[in-house]
């Protein structure tokens, strides 16, 4: 077994053993150091000789905890074997369908996963074996509840062979290492333009060749402190997250997982970490900007040297809300799970920045060519194909799909480009059937044909809306069958239990036909026209309503209706006290026929709860999903 | 019990002393040696009340809990419970004169009964997100505003909780302020108002006793407001250099125009609690803003003293605003007024008159006995100016 650093590849390592021990690597609920990783790193390679693994094996990593996803991804990448990343979200359905196409050699697992797992029929009785278990908080005495106390984590006894328990009996040895830039580094799967899940297989060398050039890129080092949310499952989450962290000897914070709710908690943390470098995608960043506690002075991000959008095509208007907030340029790259993450990158030196744009490509060369595969002219939109070392070695056993995205080692994206005089690339289409939301990528004929499934539904088709927040929102046009009449909610409870939760529809259109088109295909750009005249149906009841509360609440607080928004409250609003309150409380029960109790009067602390009041009570208001 | 004012030596190095040990400390140290700090703080200068606050909060704490995992019987018990002993304490410690040097009197009661009440109640509706233990007693061990406020909310501790490092601008603003809070105490109210002004306003003859009264309620009020917006800055600065950004409590108050916008610039911390825990639910439940309104402001009385002339204060504050509430429903019927001059005139009148009206009432608190206010009253209104 060759030493990690004769080959002819730079070390993953090679910031990680630049640091002190007690220097953090990775802050996500509890923190991380570079001194505990390694010593975890040296005691898995110990295990992974113990039990046979080497090199080139594939192994299934699907864990929900981040620290433990880490440690593993890391430690296979040392020892030459290969990580299959896996969402621990996906359905049992789905999980089925990734191990018995990829057969690997190990599973690396949460203990809840493998028990809900029906493993002996899918499962070979050779495949190594590794629970993980979470760790959990002591139920303790009721001194320590009181507290709040964070117990030691523990180990359910029932599971002595599980992570971690079984680090306490491993000694520490150096990890294998890899043969050459030619071996598999990892192989994760994500949703492509067929209705199976496709595995990305990636090299070591175009790993390192992609990590070098994030470094360079975004002037990662040791000093960086890195916030990046996205999930690890994901490569912008785990190769933009922890490898790049790793390679750089960087601090990274994941203090959350990122929802509505966690905002305030990523402000608090871009501030009081002092984070330097902030990557997220722009469903997160538009989140950020709408959800951010406008009643008090914004929070000085002084520390921010970098902010990188990725995952989708940033608005330019929300670009101008970021830049404006952030009083800085925003950076923007563009990607795929095929190009390890990224490839044409927009900022933040001035030669490849421009707003609206995914920059110029850096470390790798592109082509934009129409149908025959002729190079267009600039300002023509074409195919974008992307040739360097970053580029992935093939579809994992899927020769045929390979064969078309890989062309001379050029690779077919499937997304419509066109460039300025200037080299700078602007994404325009999509060529590729795919739905990206917030950041991840759904294969529509996937959800149709889990729809289709149901008995009550003759033929589906699913289309992606614009979505201000997601991007796209997955939607779903459906016509009844065996003179059934599925109604929406049950139709997406029945996608729940078979598509992880980022594919479900987030809205069904029960039709009587799909619109086509003169060949007869459908023609999704009508199903598309079918739910946006909805939305602009319900958009109207509800335009209608929130007008209307302002209007009374222009007339209780003596001002106009134009100064006053959603989140109006008593504080940011002159006019508004409590004796204002009391007569938009009486104006809201005449104006609607309703009647508020006391507990709804005290609630209604800015104007976006007086409009969910009256929508609960009066029962009326649009569809929500809309 | 020792002697203690927000302006003495030793609470200056009370601040320079916990900044110090507070900034040195490991982050994860510094909850507890912040209520540590606050701790021995109390022991040294009311030991009494460090026991009560600890008891109190427990109590409050433990009722709200077996409140969400039982039934909510033991959160009304406990903030009942908690109301009592409020109104226990108030008339039990002296009702005229009660000060840190005198009797029984328990450090920051009046402002930390209401912290905990707050948050008993925000927890029962819903309104706070999951907190610990030692963050409650984080919020309510707060050594800046213990003794005299601002009376400032959990949530947005909470919030602050979650952003503190180091930040040298807000610690220059915090120092700032807390220069701003003494420059009040000492040179505008100790200075100006107390030793030069208020010989000043002794200077007319006696045949002008009414000028006399009328100018020493004005100093009354000028000081008793200069006063309480220093220990309120000092406060606000103190927080700040700890990372902290509580809320306001003054906010020019006499120079509004009415009565309630002067309720909603004086002592901002107590009238909104006031708002939010006696007024809204009365209102809610009754739907009688002048009665709800009345209620808060006799609650606000009650708060200072609970002493006949502190009840018949809240109550003409009451009255006023009911009035100024009914005079807004006739105003609607009376032309509009538009030449720019008369507006502004009427505007330079109504912050007089509600200046006024808050100064006259000032005489009902300024004298020790009700019967010295109405003698108060009589000179101001049948001397000679």
């Amino acid at each position: 077994m060759p030493h990690p650093d004769s080959n002819n590849l730079p070390p993953l390592n090679q910031g990680a053993k630049e640091q002190k021990p007690d220097k953090l690597f990775l802050s996500a609920g509890s923190s991380l150091s570079y001194g505990k990783l390694e010593e975890t790193i040296h005691k898995l390679s110990t295990w992974y000789r113990q039990k046979g693994m080497t090199s080139g094996q594939r192994t299934i990593l699907a864990c929900q905890d981040d620290q433990i996803s880490a440690i593993f991804f890391l430690s296979m990448l040392r020892n030459g074997l290969v990580p299959v990343l896996i969402d621990p979200e996906l359905t049992d359905r789905e999980f089925r369908e990734i191990i018995e196409f990829s057969e690997p050699e190990g599973i690396v697992a949460d203990v809840g996963l493998l028990k809900t797992w029906n493993r002996d029929s899918w499962i070979s009785e050779r495949t190594i074996m590794l629970p993980v278990v979470q760790k959990t908080r002591q139920s303790g005495n009721l001194f320590n509840k009181l507290l709040g106390k964070k117990k030691a984590d523990r180990v359910e006894p029932e599971n002595p062979d599980a992570y971690p328990h079984i680090l306490e009996a491993l000694e520490e040895s150096g990890p294998g290492g890899v043969q050459d830039a030619s071996q598999l580094a990892y192989i994760l799967f994500t949703s492509g333009t067929t209705s199976r899940p496709k595995g990305v297989e990636i090299s070591h060398g175009a790993l390192m060749a992609h990590l070098q050039t994030l470094r360079n890129q975004f002037g990662y080092n040791e000093q960086t402190r890195l916030l990046n949310l996205l999930p690890l499952n994901h490569v912008d989450g785990m190769i933009h997250g922890p490898v790049l962290s790793y390679f750089c000897g960087a601090s990274l914070f994941r203090p959350c997982q990122f929802q509505p709710q966690s905002v305030q908690l990523v402000w608090d943390t871009l501030y009081a970490e002092r984070i330097t470098h902030f990557l997220a995608v722009p469903t997160m960043f538009a989140l950020l900007i709408q959800m951010e506690d406008t009643n008090h002075p914004p929070l000085n991000c002084e520390d921010l040297q970098c902010l990188i959008s990725t995952g989708a095509g940033m608005p330019e208007s929300l670009w101008k809300q970021l830049e404006e907030r952030f009083q800085m340029p925003l950076c923007n790259f563009y990607g795929m799970t095929e190009t390890v993450t990224g490839g044409l990158f927009c900022g933040p030196d001035s030669d490849t920045r421009k707003m609206g744009t995914v920059g110029k490509p850096v470390d790798c060369e592109i082509r934009i060519v129409d149908d025959s595969g002729a190079e267009v002219s600039q300002g023509t939109a074409g195919e974008l194909w992307i040739r360097g070392a970053n580029i992935m070695t093939a579809y994992h056993r899927a020769p045929d799909e390979t064969q078309k995205v890989l062309r001379d080692g050029w690779l077919v994206t499937g997304d419509l480009a066109q460039q300025d005089p200037c080299g700078f690339v602007s994404i325009v289409g999509r060529k590729k059937n795919l739905i990206i939301t917030g950041g991840r990528n759904v294969n529509p004929e996937e959800v149709a044909r889990v729809l289709c499934q149901h008995e009550a539904v003759a033929t589906a088709t699913v289309v992606g809306l614009d979505d201000p927040v997601w991007g796209e929102s997955v939607s779903a046009c459906v016509v009844p069958g065996n003179n059934h009449l599925p109604d929406e909610t049950s139709l997406i409870e029945f996608s729940r239990k078979l598509l992880a939760p980022y594919k479900v529809p987030r809205q069904i259109l029960i039709v009587d036909e799909l619109p086509k088109g003169k060949s007869g295909k459908v023609a999704l750009q009508k199903v598309k026209d079918l739910f946006l005249n909805r939305a602009s149906a319900n958009a109207k009841v509800a335009i209608d309503l929130e007008q209307t509360v302002f209007d009374l609440a222009a007339s209780s607080f003596n001002t106009q209706p134009d100064k006053l928004n959603l989140a109006s409250r008593p504080e940011n609003t002159p006019g508004w006290d409590s004796f204002a309150h009391m007569n938009l409380i009486m104006a809201l029960e005449q104006s609607f026929n309703i009647s508020l109790n006391a507990r709804e009067v005290m609630g209604v602390q800015c104007l976006e709860d007086a409009v969910t009041t009256v929508r609960k009570l009066t029962g009326s208001g649009p569809d929500p999903e809309l | 019990m020792m002697d203690l004012t927000v302006h003495s030596l030793q609470y200056l190095l009370w601040i320079a002393g916990t900044l110090a040990a507070y900034w040195m400390c490991p982050p994860r140290a510094r909850a507890w040696m912040l209520i540590g700090i606050s701790a021995l703080f109390l022991a040294i200068y009311s030991w009494d009340s460090l026991l009560a606050l600890t008891g109190l909060a427990l109590l409050g704490y433990f009722a709200v809990n077996m409140a969400s995992s039982s039934s909510s019987r033991w959160g009304d018990a406990g903030l009942l419970g908690l109301a009592v002993i409020f109104l226990v304490y108030k008339s039990f410690i002296s009702v005229e004169g009660a000060g840190i040097h005198q009797g029984f009197f328990l450090l920051g009661f009046s402002y930390y009964i209401l912290r905990i009440l707050h948050v008993m109640e925000d927890t029962r509706r819903g309104n706070l997100p999951q907190y610990s233990l030692e963050q409650y007693l984080r919020y309510l061990f707060f050594l800046p505003t213990l003794l005299v406020g601002p009376i400032h909310r959990f949530s947005e501790f909470l919030r602050d909780t979650g952003r503190v490092r180091w930040n040298g601008a807000m610690v220059s603003e915090g120092l700032e302020r807390i220069l701003y809070g003494y420059a009040k105490i000492v040179i505008l109210a100790n200075y100006l108002i107390v030793s030069k002004l208020s010989l000043l306003a002794g200077t007319p003859g006696p045949e002008h006793e009414a000028l006399k009264a009328y100018f020493s309620c004005l100093l009354y009020g000028m000081n008793l407001y200069l006063q309480f917006a220093g220990f309120s800055d000092v406060a606000i600065g103190f927080s700040l250099c700890l990372g902290y950004r509580v809320m306001e409590n003054f906010n020019w108050p006499f120079f509004q125009h009415n009565i309630s916008e002067f309720w909603r610039s004086w002592h901002i911390s107590l009238s909104s609690w006031c708002r939010d825990y006696i007024y809204m639910p009365v209102l809610a439940i009754t739907r009688k803003p002048g009665f709800a309104a009345f209620c808060a402001m006799v609650g606000i009385g009650i708060w200072h003293e609970l002493s006949l002339r502190y009840l018949l204060w809240g109550a003409y504050h009451g009255l006023g605003i009911l009035v100024w509430q009914t005079w807004q429903g006739w105003k609607t019927r009376l032309p509009e007024i538009r030449h720019p001059l008369a507006r502004w005139s009427l505007k330079v009148l109504s912050v007089l008159l509600t200046l006024h009206f808050v100064m006259l009432g000032f005489m009902l608190t300024k004298e020790e006995t009700l019967m010295e206010s109405w003698k108060g009253y009589q000179v101001l209104f049948s001397g000679v100016f």
